[in-house]
């Protein structure tokens, strides 16, 4: 399932978890920076996926 | 992220020891490495998820649920401080404002819960911001029987820490003169 995403960052959540567990999709974040700023901002751990298009 | 065979994102591949495709970590807020991801079938990686969000989330612990929330307050003897929330920025905006330090303290006199406003989701049709665009703060006593049907305090909207701090505050204070 996570290998066909290619965008970056999920910020985890029991929400995002949960979502995953009803087959719905995480909310991936497209800009790493982006992701990692909300996370500082709204005090929750990241989820970072490293992948290659190649 | 894509890496693109190491062209792409190098900073954060490089920071993270990322050495082959597909990687995944966890980091907390500030961007510390937590852990690797460590199986990948689908319940060991929400297992993972739950325990690293159980331990690493900063600011306050909700519950998920107006009944679950109600039972925990009856047991603490404290009100119950329900956020409603949706995807837009007022609410994002909220949801930072609540993990301000400076409401640490008055938070834990609350049992906190937290969904987001989905149009179908059971609790947000019980307090009837189902098609709320706003982020909406309930203030319920456990003690009585449907407290959805007569909350305390109702907030509609953005607040600020310091706005929050001032009226929790005088949401206590109120209660202690009653």
């Amino acid at each position: 399932m996570l290998k066909s995403l290619l965008a970056a960052v999920t910020v985890v959540s029991m929400a995002g978890a949960a979502a995953a567990q009803d087959g719905g999709k995480l909310p991936w974040k497209k800009d790493p920076q982006a992701a990692l700023a909300e996370a500082r901002k709204t005090g929750k751990p990241t989820f970072m996926f490293f992948t290659s298009e190649g | 992220m894509d890496c693109d065979w190491g062209a792409k994102n190098t900073d954060l591949s490089g920071k993270y020891g990322v050495r082959g495709y597909p990687t995944c970590v966890f980091t907390d807020s500030e961007g510390k490495e937590l852990a690797k991801l460590a199986k990948r079938d689908a319940a060991s990686v929400i297992a993972q998820m739950n325990e690293i969000a159980d331990k690493h989330t900063k600011g306050p612990a909700y519950l998920a649920s107006l009944d679950e929330a109600v039972a925990k307050a009856k047991e603490d003897k404290k009100p119950v401080l329900y956020l409603f929330t949706t995807a837009k920025d007022d609410s994002k905006k909220l949801e930072e404002a609540f993990v301000d330090e400076s409401l640490k303290d008055i938070l834990e006199k609350f049992v906190m819960a937290r969904r987001e406003i989905k149009k179908d989701d059971e609790d947000a049709k019980r307090f009837k911001v189902a098609s709320s665009t706003q982020p909406v703060i309930f203030i319920l006593d456990a003690e009585i029987e449907k407290p959805e049907e007569k909350p305390l305090k109702k907030w509609t909207g953005k607040k600020t820490a310091k706005e929050l701090k001032k009226d929790l505050e005088a949401f206590l204070k109120s209660l202690e003169e009653k």
